[in-house]
């Protein structure tokens, strides 16, 4: 009898440390399945990019294909092709020539949401450079 | 007897949480960061096979005119080679956070071997029947704080139907 509300008690201080523990690793564990997609996405964006010479309806929908497919909302996503690392919109979004590089760079907000810890908003990005082939 | 063995144990049972708590507070982040390690690892191997995948491709935009006008592809050896290298350094310049050296010393502490016409890699000692590109060596990386070495081997060739 002593020995069950000792465990009790016991279980009651632990309960919440674990939870919070197992909480932590689930959501870093999705936060890690959103960065990889994420990485994926622009890593084949970037070669469709090259392939296409620049940015072409057909790169927005590889990105948007990977990240849906990981249970991401596509819509959510920031996607910037350009012939300048700078990828500033204004550094032109039209065609690359032959030979010269195409930067494709991701961005998605993620919010890391643990329960009592709070919530922090994170950008997950990743940016390559391919070699545009079109001439 | 009895009355000492019961004794014992009720003693026992006021040490069984300290104990718990002890271990779990030492082996559960132990555990987690574990866990972080291995997928942060997992993830800047991935980032750092694309970024050399996709340099070795650019590399092979640069074949030998006189080769295609005959007909049979090859790559210019130098030109190649000094375009890989160039896109090595774009890209795993965005992976500086990642990188335990500088990305300018990643990149040219890298082997490229360009297989002008196909042939034996000097690396692996595979015999590549089409012009190729392969991209060796070891990128030092930070996981966790710690700093690793991980071994890359990427290649790209070049073929026609």
């Amino acid at each position: 009898m002593c020995q069950r509300g000792s465990a009790l008690t016991e279980l009651a201080i632990l309960f919440p440390v674990l939870w919070l523990l197992s909480m932590g690793a689930v959501k870093m564990g999705q936060t890690y399945h959103a960065y990889s997609a994420v990485a994926e996405a622009t890593a084949q964006s970037a070669r469709y990019a090259a392939v296409a010479g620049g940015r072409d309806a057909g790169v927005e929908e590889v990105s948007g294909y990977i990240l849906s497919r990981a249970g991401l909302n596509p819509s959510l996503a920031s996607l910037r092709v350009s012939g300048s690392s700078s990828l500033s919109p204004e550094a032109g979004v039209g065609q690359v020539p032959w030979g010269a590089p195409v930067y494709v760079q991701i961005t998605y907000p993620w919010r890391l949401q643990i329960a009592f810890l709070g919530s922090y908003d994170l950008t997950l990005g990743r940016t390559l450079a391919a070699r545009s082939e079109v001439n | 007897m009895r009355r000492q063995v019961i004794g014992t144990l009720r003693r026992q049972d006021g040490t069984v949480l300290p104990y718990t708590a002890a271990a779990l507070a030492f082996l559960v982040p132990l555990a987690f960061q574990l866990v972080v390690a291995a997928t942060s690892l997992r993830d800047v191997r991935k980032e750092i096979s694309d970024a050399i995948a996709l340099s070795a491709v650019a590399g092979l935009g640069e074949a030998r005119l006189e080769s295609l006008l005959s007909g049979t592809l090859a790559l210019d050896p130098v030109a190649a080679e000094q375009v890989t290298r160039q896109y090595l350094d774009y890209n795993l310049s965005y992976l500086q956070g990642r990188l335990a050296a500088p990305h300018a010393q990643v990149v040219s502490a890298l082997h490229v071997s360009v297989l002008a016409e196909g042939g034996t890699d000097p690396v692996t000692g595979y015999p590549w029947p089409y012009p190729t590109i392969h991209v060796a060596g070891e990128v030092p990386v930070l996981v966790a704080g710690q700093s690793l070495e991980l071994g890359f081997h990427q290649d790209a060739s070049l073929r026609t139907p």
